[in-house]
C-alpha cells in the first residue's frame, strides 16, 4: 500500500498516491490545467512554462505556507501533503497569458491554411485564456516550412513551439533516436537524424502528439477540415494487440484513424499500419444481396428465401452431425457467442474451430506488434467457438473432413480460408468439392465466394458494434462508425436470425449487452472501455488530442 | 590557530598573494609560497570534513559566481553519504558573464591555489572527484589547468591517498565548447553530461541530484580558490574584511574608460570610487563616469550619481537598486549612447539564450529587435513601454534566470535613461550617431591614453 | 509485450540503437592514434554508465583533428563512443565554437559585447571588413581569413580584443590588427603542428579534410530578423 498525500487545490482537497505530480492530482478533480509539453505517455519536460500555478509548500517548522520560490511549473511538481495550489489567480493568469504572447510572436498565422486547425491546442488556448491582439511590430523569425521526416511526416518549423514532445517519443518510446532539437534559442528547429529515413512503424505517433500543425501526416494533409469529421471510438484489427483507435469518417468514408488512451494496451500509441488499415476498406468486392447458386447459376432470391434455406440445411444437421463451423478472427466476441452457441451447442456440431483470416504481415516487436495479424483470435475462442468435447474436430481436422467427403454442410465466416492452402484457390476448390453445402457469411469477396453455395453479405468491422479480446486478455469494444445499407446484414443480428431459422426458439442473447451479460465480460474492463472518458456529447464535433486522449 | 602558511604579499591579497607579472603558475612557486601547506596540515589532522564544513559556513563566504548563495550552507545541502551515488564537486570556470574576467586570472596564474581548494573542498564535502569545467574559448586557461593538474598528480598534491591520508583526490580538467548557459549550475551539468546546456527545473537541486544524477556541489572558481585562506585562517579569519553579511575579500574585474582596467582584489565593502580612483587610477583623461554597471551585465545599470555611493558588497548594492553580481564592473563613460549599450547587451542575450523554454527563447529575440529599432530610428512612442513591458513579462516565468538576466539590465537602462530612449524616437536616429566613443582614439591611429603597462592585462 | 507494461522509460542499448542507424560510421574518417590513446583515458574519467559524456571531449578532438564537424565527423564520434547521432548532431549545432562548415584558416573573432564596444570593437570590425573586403560572418575568397562578431571573451580589461584560432590578441590598435593580419596571411604553417588535443575544441582552422557533402544541417533556412540567416 503506497504511500499518499493530500493536498488542496483551489479549495478542494484531493488525495492522491506520493509522486504523483500537481498536474495529474488536478486532472484526478477534473481541473484541466493548460499545458503543451506535458504528456502523460512521455517524460516531462517542463519547458513550456504553460502549466505554471501558484504552489505553496507547508513548512511544517515555521508552520504555515511558502510560496515557491520561482512559480513551479505543476508537470513537474510533486504534490505534497498540506500543499496549496491555486490554478486561476492573478499571478497564474498574467503569466498564461504571456507564455501565450510569447508563443505566438513567431508563430506564422497558417489557421486558414493549417491541418490542425480545430484541434490545435494553440488555437483552443488562444481562445479559452487570450485573444489578446498581437504587440508585435516587427519581423517574425523564418524557419523552415516544408522539411519531410521521411515518407509519412512534414515538419513545419515555424509553427513549432519547440515543445520536444516529438524527440521525447524517439528517445523514450520508439528509442530509435530520430529527432532531436538543433541549435540554440530562436534558431532551434527539430531535425531529423541524417541516419535515418524514419520510416519505422511508429512515425506518425509525433504527429498526433504535437500539440500545434508542425508536424503533419502526409496521409491527412489538406484532406478534410477537422470539425466535418464525426468520432466514433473503434479498435484497430491489424493484429492481436488490438490498439485502442478513434475512426474520423464523415458517416459514409474513413478519413483517418487515430488512437485512443489504453493505458493497459496500447498507452496512447498505434502503428502505422494500423493506420492505414482503413483503406482496406475502399475499392473492395463486397457482396451487396444474398446469393444463392442453383445448378451453378447465382441467384437473387433475398434474405427470406436465403435465410430458410440456410436454416433449413442446418436443422437437418443437428441429427446427422456431417456438419462443420468455422469462425472469423474478426467476428466480435457477441458474434462468436450466437455462432458458438447456435453451431457448438444447439446443433452438437463438433467440428467447430476459428481460421486464420489473415496470414502475413510485420514481425512481432517490443513496442506494439504481434505476430498474428488477426484481431480475435484468443476472444472467439475463449467466447465459446472451440472443437466439440466429444467427438470434437479442429480447423485442420475440419479441413480433412472437409476433401474426405464427410462434411455435408459447411458454415464459413468471413473472407481468408485460401490462406490455409497457402493462397491456392485451386486446391481449395479440390478440397471443398466434396462439401455439400457451403455457406459463406463475408463482408467482402474472396476466393470461396464464386464455390459457395450461399454468400450472405455482412458488414466490416467499421460497420458494427462489438467486443474484441487482445492477446492478453484485454477487452475492447469498437462501435459502429459507417452507415450502411440493410441488405448488408449486421454479423449479430444475421446469426441471430440464422439461430431461428435454425428451429431454435431463441438465439441465447438477443442484444450485444445481453451477449455481454452471457459473456459475463470482466466488469472492470467493461466499465473502463463503456463509461469512461471516450464517449461523445452527441452535439461535440470538435476534439482535442492528447496523442490518444482525448479531451473536452 | 594558523592551518599551513600563507604568503602575505599585501594586507587582503587572499588569492592575488604574488606577485603580479611574474612566472607564478608553476608547481614550484607555489609550492615556494606555502603552497598545499594548508591542504597537508587539514589532510593530517587539523580539520575533520566537518568542523572544516563548519569553518566555512562560519566564513559568510557567498557563491562568487554572481548567484552570492552562502557556499557553507549549500555544502550543507548535501544528503547523507552513499556510496552507490559518490558525491562530486563540479568547478564552474565557464566565466562568460560580460565584463567579468576574474576567474580567467585565477586559473592563468595561480592554478595551484584552485587546485588546493579542490582539495580541501572535497575534503570538506567527502568528494572524491572534481571536474573544473572551463570554458572554450579560453585556451590559455585549459592548458595552465592541465599541466597544474599533471604537476599535481605528479607530486602527490592529487590522487589516492594524499599525503598518506587515505584521502583520494582526483581532478578532471574538462572543456566547454561555447555557451553562457553553461554557466548556470544546471546548464553546466548537463553540458558535464554531453547534452546541450540546457539547465534544469531546481528542485531536485544539484546537491541533491546533480551530475550523473549524483550529489553535487558546484562552486564558482573564485569561491572554491577561497576556501585555502577559510582553512588557513578559519572562518572567523576570513571575517577580518568586510560586513556581517559580506565577509571575505572579492575579485573584481574592471573594464571600460579607466585608467588602469584589470582584476584586483579588494576587501568587501570596499566603496566603489576608491576602487575605481585608487586602484584603477581613475576615468581616462577628459572621460566623465556617466553610468556603472558593478556585477556583470546582468545586473541593473545604475547612473554616476548613485556609483559613487555605492561600497562593494550585497547590502550596498541592493540598497542601490542593483546586485554584487560576479563583480564585473563596467565603467560607462560620457558620451556613451545608452540606447546601443542597451542593444549590445540583448544581442548577447538573444545569441546565448538556450532556447528551451518560451518566454526566454522568443522574448530575448523580440526585445532586441524593438531595442534595435529604437537604436535605428525606426521606433514610435509605444516602443519604449513595450520594451519595458515584455522585458517585464519575461521574469521569473522561465526555467534558469537568463531570462531575468536579460530582463534587468532592459528595465534598469530604461528607467535610469529613460530620456535617452525617448530622444532616439522623437529624433528618428541615434543622437550619438549609432557609434560608442573613441575613447581609445583608435581612429586617430593608437591610444594616446593607453592603458598603463599595456603588456600585462591584469596588473594591479 | 506485458500487459501492464510501461512503453518508453528504462536505460537504452546505445550500442544497438547506434549500430542500427549509424550503418557506415568510419566513410574515410578515422582517429589518429593518439586520439585514440585519449580517448580511451577519458573513458576512466567519467562513470561506465555516463558515456555520454564523452560527447563533447570527442567532438572537441574530433575538431581539432579534422578542422570542422561535417555530418561524416559527427557520425563518425557517435559511432566511436557510441551514441545516437542525433546526440552528437544536437551538440554541434548547440555550442558556437563547433563549426558546422569548414572556416577560413584564420578564425578573427572580434569580441563586440559591452566591455569591447565601449573601448571601439566596432571600430576594428569595421576597419578589418574594410581590409578585406568580408562582412562580419563571411571568410575571405582565398579562404585565409573568417572574421566574426564574438560574444565576451574574458578580456574585458584589455579591450579592444580579438581571438585567432587559440589566441588572444589584446589591446589593439589598427595599427596591431593590421600589422597581425599582414604576419598571419604570411605564415607558411598552421600554428600548431600537432593538434592540442586536451585543449578544447579551439576554434581553429578547417585543415585536412576538404569540404566534402553537406555542411552540418543546423537548421538551414533558418532567419532571423536582423541577423539574416543562420
Amino acid at each position: 500500500m503506497s504511500e499518499e498525500v493530500t493536498l488542496t487545490i483551489d479549495g478542494t482537497e484531493v488525495t492522491v498516491p506520493k509522486g504523483t505530480k500537481v498536474i495529474d492530482a488536478a486532472k484526478k478533480l477534473g481541473k484541466r490545467i493548460p499545458h503543451f509539453c506535458y504528456h502523460p505517455g512521455l517524460p516531462v519536460d517542463g519547458n513550456c512554462r504553460m502549466c505554471i500555478a501558484d504552489v505553496r509548500t507547508w513548512n511544517a517548522r515555521a508552520e504555515k505556507h511558502f510560496p515557491a520560490r520561482r512559480p513551479a511549473v505543476t508537470c513537474w511538481t510533486d504534490a505534497e501533503e498540506n500543499m496549496q495550489v491555486f490554478t486561476e489567480t492573478d499571478m497564474v493568469l498574467k503569466a498564461r497569458a504571456s507564455v501565450m504572447e510569447f508563443l505566438l510572436v513567431n508563430h506564422p498565422i497558417d489557421c486558414p491554411i493549417c491541418d490542425k486547425a480545430g484541434e490545435c491546442m494553440l488555437q483552443d488556448y488562444y481562445m479559452r485564456h487570450d485573444r489578446k491582439r498581437s504587440e508585435l511590430r516587427d519581423e517574425k523569425v523564418h524557419k523552415p516550412r516544408l522539411v519531410p521526416f521521411g515518407e509519412r511526416i512534414v515538419y513545419n518549423g515555424e509553427r513549432c513551439i519547440l515543445c520536444s514532445r516529438c524527440t521525447r517519443f524517439t528517445s523514450h518510446v520508439t528509442k530509435t533516436f530520430d529527432l532531436g532539437i538543433v541549435n540554440r534559442g530562436d534558431r532551434a528547429i527539430v531535425e531529423l537524424t541524417k541516419t535515418s529515413k524514419f520510416d519505422h512503424a511508429y512515425t506518425d505517433n509525433v504527429a498526433d502528439v504535437c500539440p500545434v500543425g508542425a508536424l503533419t501526416k502526409t496521409d491527412f494533409r489538406f484532406k478534410k477540415r477537422v470539425w466535418y469529421l464525426k468520432h466514433t471510438e473503434s479498435v484497430c484489427g491489424g493484429c492481436s494487440r488490438n490498439c485502442n483507435t478513434v475512426v474520423d469518417h464523415d458517416g459514409q468514408d474513413i478519413i483517418r484513424v487515430m488512437p485512443r488512451e489504453r493505458a493497459a494496451i496500447n498507452q496512447h500509441w498505434m502503428c502505422n499500419e494500423g493506420r492505414d488499415l482503413y483503406k482496406t476498406l475502399q475499392n473492395v468486392d463486397r457482396p451487396a444481396a444474398p446469393v444463392v447458386r442453383v445448378d451453378g447459376e447465382a441467384t437473387d432470391p433475398g434474405w427470406k428465401a436465403a435465410l430458410a434455406l440456410v436454416g433449413e440445411k442446418l436443422a437437418e444437421q443437428k441429427k446427422a452431425g456431417r456438419m462443420a463451423g468455422i469462425a472469423s478472427t474478426w467476428m466480435s466476441n457477441e458474434e462468436a457467442l450466437l455462432f458458438g452457441d447456435l453451431l457448438g451447442k444447439k446443433l452438437k456440431c463438433g467440428r467447430l474451430d476459428v481460421k486464420t483470416d489473415v496470414a502475413d504481415g510485420y514481425p512481432a516487436d517490443d513496442l506494439l506488434h504481434t505476430d498474428d495479424h488477426n484481431p480475435n483470435r484468443r476472444g472467439v475462442a475463449e467466447s465459446g467457438v472451440v472443437p466439440g468435447k466429444k467427438e470434437g474436430r479442429d480447423l485442420a481436422g475440419i479441413l480433412e473432413d472437409c476433401a474426405a467427403g464427410e462434411v455435408d454442410v459447411l458454415v464459413v465466416w468471413g473472407p481468408g480460408l485460401v490462406n490455409h492452402w497457402g493462397g491456392d484457390a485451386a486446391a481449395m476448390g479440390e478440397a471443398l468439392a466434396n462439401v455439400g453445402f457451403v455457406v459463406q457469411a463475408t463482408w467482402k469477396h474472396d476466393e470461396l465466394s464464386p464455390l459457395a453455395h450461399v454468400v450472405l453479405p455482412t458488414r466490416s468491422w467499421a460497420e458494427k458494434s462489438g467486443t474484441w479480446t487482445n492477446v492478453d486478455g484485454h477487452q475492447s469494444q469498437f462501435r459502429k462508425a459507417l452507415r450502411i445499407d440493410r441488405r448488408v446484414r449486421d454479423d449479430f443480428e444475421l446469426l441471430a436470425q440464422l439461430t431461428v431459422a435454425s428451429g431454435i426458439k431463441k438465439p441465447v442473447a438477443d442484444s450485444l449487452k445481453a451477449a455481454r451479460k452471457k459473456l459475463k465480460a470482466d466488469a472492470e474492463e467493461a466499465a473502463e472501455v463503456l463509461d469512461g472518458d471516450f464517449s461523445f456529447p452527441k452535439n461535440q464535433t470538435m476534439y482535442r488530442h492528447h496523442g490518444g486522449v482525448l479531451e473536452v | 590557530m594558523a592551518v599551513g602558511t600563507y604568503p602575505v604579499v599585501g594586507e587582503h591579497l587572499t588569492i592575488l598573494n604574488y606577485e603580479r607579472g611574474s612566472e607564478s603558475w608553476p608547481l614550484a612557486s607555489y609550492e615556494s609560497r606555502g603552497g598545499y601547506s594548508v591542504a597537508k596540515a587539514t589532510l593530517g589532522g587539523s580539520y575533520q570534513p566537518d568542523d572544516l564544513l563548519g569553518e566555512v559556513k562560519a566564513s559568510g563566504l557567498r557563491g562568487r559566481g554572481g548567484a552570492g548563495f552562502p557556499t557553507g550552507l549549500k555544502w550543507s545541502f548535501l544528503p547523507p553519504v552513499d556510496d552507490s551515488k559518490p558525491r562530486q564537486l563540479v568547478v564552474n570556470a565557464d566565466e562568460s558573464e560580460p565584463g567579468t574576467f576574474k576567474d580567467r586570472v585565477i586559473m592563468e596564474e595561480n592554478p595551484h591555489m584552485l587546485l588546493e581548494g579542490c582539495v580541501l573542498s572535497c575534503y570538506a564535502i567527502r568528494s572524491e572527484s572534481t571536474y573544473i569545467y572551463i570554458r572554450g574559448e579560453y585556451v590559455p586557461a585549459i592548458k595552465r589547468m592541465t599541466a597544474a593538474v599533471e604537476e599535481a598528480y605528479a607530486a602527490g598534491h592529487l590522487g589516492e591517498n594524499i599525503y598518506g591520508s587515505g584521502f583520494n583526490c582526483h581532478v578532471t580538467v574538462h572543456s566547454g565548447a561555447g555557451a553562457y548557459i553553461c554557466g548556470e549550475e544546471t546548464g553546466l551539468i548537463e553540458s558535464l553530461e554531453g547534452k546541450k546546456g540546457q539547465p534544469r527545473i531546481k528542485p531536485p537541486f544539484p546537491a541533491v541530484e546533480g551530475v550523473f544524477r549524483y550529489p553535487t556541489i558546484v562552486n564558482n572558481v573564485e569561491s572554491i580558490t577561497a576556501v585555502v585562506y577559510i582553512a588557513h585562517a578559519g572562518g572567523q579569519g576570513y571575517r577580518a574584511w568586510g560586513t556581517e553579511k559580506s565577509a571575505g575579500t572579492k575579485l573584481y574585474s574592471v573594464s571600460g574608460p579607466v585608467k588602469r582596467p584589470g582584476v584586483y582584489e579588494v576587501p568587501m565593502a570596499y566603496p566603489f570610487k576608491d576602487l575605481l580612483n585608487n586602484e584603477c587610477g581613475g576615468m581616462l583623461d577628459g572621460v566623465a563616469l556617466k553610468a556603472l554597471i558593478v556585477g556583470g551585465s546582468s545586473v541593473p545599470v545604475v547612473n554616476a550619481e548613485t556609483a559613487l555611493k555605492i561600497n562593494m558588497d550585497y547590502e550596498s548594492c541592493e540598497e542601490h537598486g542593483t546586485l554584487l553580481g560576479s563583480g564585473g564592473v563596467i565603467v560607462i563613460g560620457e558620451g556613451t549612447c545608452m540606447v546601443r549599450s542597451l542593444m549590445v547587451l540583448l544581442r548577447f542575450y538573444h545569441h546565448e539564450s538556450c532556447g528551451q523554454c518560451t518566454p526566454c527563447r522568443e522574448g530575448t529575440g523580440w526585445i532586441e529587435r524593438i531595442c534595435s529599432r529604437i537604436e535605428n530610428g525606426h521606433a514610435s512612442d509605444g516602443d519604449i513601454d513595450e520594451l519595458y513591458r515584455i522585458a517585464d513579462s519575461m521574469e521569473l516565468r522561465t526555467i534558469c534566470t537568463l531570462a531575468d538576466a536579460a530582463a534587468w539590465p532592459t528595465k534598469s537602462f530604461i528607467e535610469v535613461f529613460r530620456d535617452e530612449f525617448e530622444e532616439h524616437v522623437k529624433q528618428g536616429k541615434c543622437p550619438h550617431g549609432n557609434t560608442f566613443p573613441d575613447h581609445l582614439n583608435l581612429r586617430g591611429g593608437g591610444a594616446p591614453q593607453r592603458r598603463e603597462d599595456p603588456e600585462h592585462a591584469f596588473i594591479a | 509485450m506485458s500487459t501492464h507494461q510501461e512503453i518508453g522509460g528504462g536505460d537504452v542499448d546505445r550500442e544497438a540503437a547506434t549500430l542500427q542507424y549509424n550503418p557506415d560510421p568510419h566513410d574515410g574518417i578515422e582517429f589518429s592514434d593518439a586520439a585514440k590513446q585519449r580517448l580511451e583515458w577519458l573513458r576512466t574519467r567519467y562513470p561506465k554508465d555516463h558515456q555520454r559524456a564523452l560527447i563533447l571531449p570527442v567532438l572537441s578532438m574530433a575538431q581539432r583533428e579534422f578542422g570542422w564537424c561535417s555530418p561524416k565527423v559527427v557520425q563518425y564520434v557517435a559511432s566511436v563512443i557510441p551514441v545516437p547521432v542525433i546526440q552528437v548532431e544536437e551538440v554541434a549545432t548547440f555550442y558556437t565554437m563547433y563549426n558546422k562548415k569548414p572556416i577560413g584558416r584564420w578564425h578573427l573573432q572580434v569580441c563586440h559585447n559591452l566591455s569591447c564596444s565601449l573601448m571601439g570593437a566596432e571600430i576594428v570590425l569595421e576597419h578589418i571588413e574594410t581590409k578585406l573586403d568580408i562582412h562580419r560572418g563571411e571568410t575571405t575568397s582565398d579562404g585565409q581569413f573568417t572574421l566574426m562578431g564574438a560574444e565576451c571573451l574574458g578580456s574585458c580589461g584589455t579591450a579592444p580584443m580579438m581571438q585567432v584560432n587559440d589566441h588572444y590578441h589584446e589591446n589593439l590598435t589598427l595599427q596591431d590588427v593590421d600589422d597581425l593580419i599582414d604576419k598571419l596571411r604570411a605564415e607558411p604553417d598552421l600554428e600548431s603542428d600537432a593538434p592540442n588535443l586536451a585543449f578544447g575544441c579551439g576554434s581553429g582552422p578547417s585543415r585536412a579534410l576538404p569540404q566534402d557533402g553537406p555542411v552540418l544541417t543546423s537548421g538551414q533556412g533558418v532567419v532571423v530578423p536582423g541577423h539574416g540567416a543562420h
